[in-house]
């Protein structure tokens, strides 16, 4: 049954270009957009660089401690 | 009004620490010290016939797997269920810091991390429903919904078991799911979208387990998932048999492609011919919902439940960026683009990368040689001399079309670590996770009226007000400390001093029904 499943990929429906978005609503989410993704930047470089060790170092370290199913 | 509807969830998390000097503590150690801590700070009874502590919440810590374990309470609504999730938060977070201390630590922290980058270990975010059913008997009803549920319940991050690409998923745990039913909750290669386990830890009901989903932060997302799955069960538990008009012809295949896809277009075929996307399916069970939302057996919160999930299905018509600051996938598809685009790359050359790199890392998996001699690196692959001279020399030719060149690929390694570390410290519980940090800035809209702070205080050390959950919350509080022989489990509760056990068979239980102990030995476990 599983062989005869087929799954494709629809056309974006949602670009910016979609009219019958109120563009009221298309700006708000621009805008909460962005709000995040500037508080994100500072945050990222904290988190990244907390610890004192690099992302590599802190996967490797983390999988050494990792336990999980 | 007394409850009707009971749920409860297993949370499994990463102890992480590291030391001031370097070098990482021994697990089993620490994770023994945690347990200890948990023991001596909070009130609890020890395990009855199993291991950990119960909680004066009702709730369960426990380690297993090298994995440190949350089990919530019974709890009689989605409101409920966000509390005792974020009071766990709170004691596991309190207990880390703890930990840090007293084992001289720079560093230790839980997470909720969903699965491990540089292995294949997954940790779960389970759930339990009350039934009158067979869980066997609900999987062809449940099964669409669990597989569509990835738009509105994905944690987001990125596909685990690849050694080398970096593509974003609605939900990494998805790709962990290898059959359609299991009855394996931990094996690599039977782990189900729907899970026949039935031990039901009560008499005259089952307990469906679900652990297909992801561990999220968002207190919205959380709540909703809860929410409409209860809905669904209970659909399902009334025979009305909502799964069978969005039958999938291939249920995992369809799970991981609906995970791919920010955009939640996607569609899948239905064994009835039709090709549906995860938010028709999940239309398909809301309007059963909604039909029978005033039905005796569905719960009192149904019709809010039914006004929010329609209300998060038409946020969905804008995804991503409609879910942006309230669905943990939402929000890491845009902070991780936001820093993707930070370190000079946009998502089409991380794709491009992606590709590369996936190819270079078949190349590399069939060299000879131990795995240590033959790693993704930019000093191995693009060695003059190296064994990927020829493979590296033809795809030079086509990486200036694709705006790429090999000076990137230091960059870009750099880049796919540092995301998943991202995505692993999003979820780390208290205050210095990414989510926790986003929320503090006010930058998250996830919130839940029914939930605040005082609540949730409340609930890290009260138990939930309805059924058996109270009762064993409010006899740990009692029995705490009076003697080490006194012993708790999801269905007893033991007073080893008086010769009592207090039977919580019965989940909905609203009275303290306490009998004499059949075995007078207080040591003994075994006849519970």
């Amino acid at each position: 049954m599983e062989t005869q499943m087929t799954v494709h990929r629809a056309t974006r429906q949602n670009d910016s270009s979609d009219s019958s978005a109120p563009s009221e609503g298309l700006s708000e989410i621009q805008a909460n957009c962005r709000r995040l993704a500037d508080a994100a930047d500072a945050e990222i470089e904290r988190a990244l660089n907390g610890g004192g060790v690099n992302a590599e170092e802190f996967l490797q370290s983390a999988h050494q401690l990792r336990g999980g199913e | 009004m007394p409850a009707t509807h009971l749920m409860g969830f297993e949370q499994e998390m990463a102890l992480c620490a590291t030391r001031a000097r370097g070098g990482n503590p021994d697990p089993e150690m620490l994770l023994n010290k945690l347990s200890a801590i948990a023991e001596e700070s909070l009130v609890n009874l020890r395990g009855l016939g199993e291991g950990g502590i119960f909680l004066a919440n009702g709730g369960r810590l426990y380690v297993d797997c090298l994995k440190y374990e949350y089990a919530g309470p019974e709890c009689s609504s989605p409101d409920e269920i966000v509390k005792y999730l974020l009071a766990g938060e709170r004691i596991l977070a309190k207990l880390a810091g703890v930990l840090a201390l007293r084992a001289n630590l720079e560093d230790a922290a839980l997470y909720r991390c969903n699965v491990d980058y540089t292995g294949c270990s997954t940790w779960g975010a389970h759930e339990s429903y009350l039934t009158r059913s067979e869980p066997t008997k609900l999987a062809g009803d449940l099964i669409p919904f669990l597989v569509a549920r990835v738009v509105t319940a994905g944690a987001g991050g990125f596909r685990p078991l690849t050694q080398t690409g970096c593509y974003f998923t609605l939900s990494p745990r998805a790709w962990h799911i290898c059959v359609p039913i299991s009855q394996s909750s931990t094996g690599p290669h039977d782990r189900g979208i729907f899970h026949v386990k039935d031990q039901s830890l009560s008499c005259g009901y089952h307990r469906l387990h679900i652990l297909v989903g992801d561990a999220i932060c968002s207190r919205k997302q959380n709540w909703l998932k809860f929410a409409s799955t209860s809905l669904v069960v209970a659909l399902a538990d009334a025979g009305l048999h909502p799964g069978r008009e969005v039958t999938l012809c291939a249920p995992v295949e369809a799970l991981k492609e609906f995970a791919s896809d920010p955009t939640c277009k996607t569609k899948a075929r239905a064994q009835s011919g039709r090709e549906l996307s995860a938010v028709d399916i999940q239309r398909h069970y809301l309007e059963l919902a909604r039909t029978h939302m005033h039905a005796p057996w569905m719960p009192a919160w149904a019709p809010e439940a039914v006004e929010k999930w329609d209300a998060m299905l038409q946020q969905l018509d804008g995804a991503p960026d409609s879910v942006a600051t309230c669905l943990d996938w939402g929000i890491k598809y845009r902070v991780f683009q936001s820093h993707v685009e930070k370190r000079g790359f946009d998502l089409q050359r991380l794709r491009n990368w992606t590709h590369l790199t996936d190819l270079l890392g078949r190349c590399i998996n069939a060299l000879p040689g131990t795995a240590s001699e033959r790693e993704l690196s930019a000093d191995f692959v693009l060695n003059p001399r190296g064994p990927l001279r020829t493979v590296v020399g033809h795809l030079t030719r086509h990486l200036p079309s694709r705006g790429m060149e090999w000076d990137h690929l230091q960059a870009y390694l750099k880049l796919r670590s540092e995301l998943f570390a991202l995505d692993f410290k999003f979820g780390r519980l208290g205050e210095k996770g990414i989510f926790n940090c986003l929320d503090r800035a006010g930058v998250l809209d996830h919130g839940i009226a029914g939930v605040d702070d005082a609540q949730i205080e409340y609930a890290a050390a009260n138990p939930p007000a309805f059924g058996r959950a109270k009762l064993r919350g409010e006899a740990i509080r009692r029995l705490h400390k009076k003697s080490s022989n006194n012993a708790s489990n999801w269905t007893t509760v033991l007073d080893s001093t008086r010769g009592m056990v207090l039977n919580l068979g019965d989940p909905f239980a609203a009275e303290e029904h306490w009998s004499k102990k059949a075995n007078q030995n207080p040591g003994d476990e075994s006849s519970f």
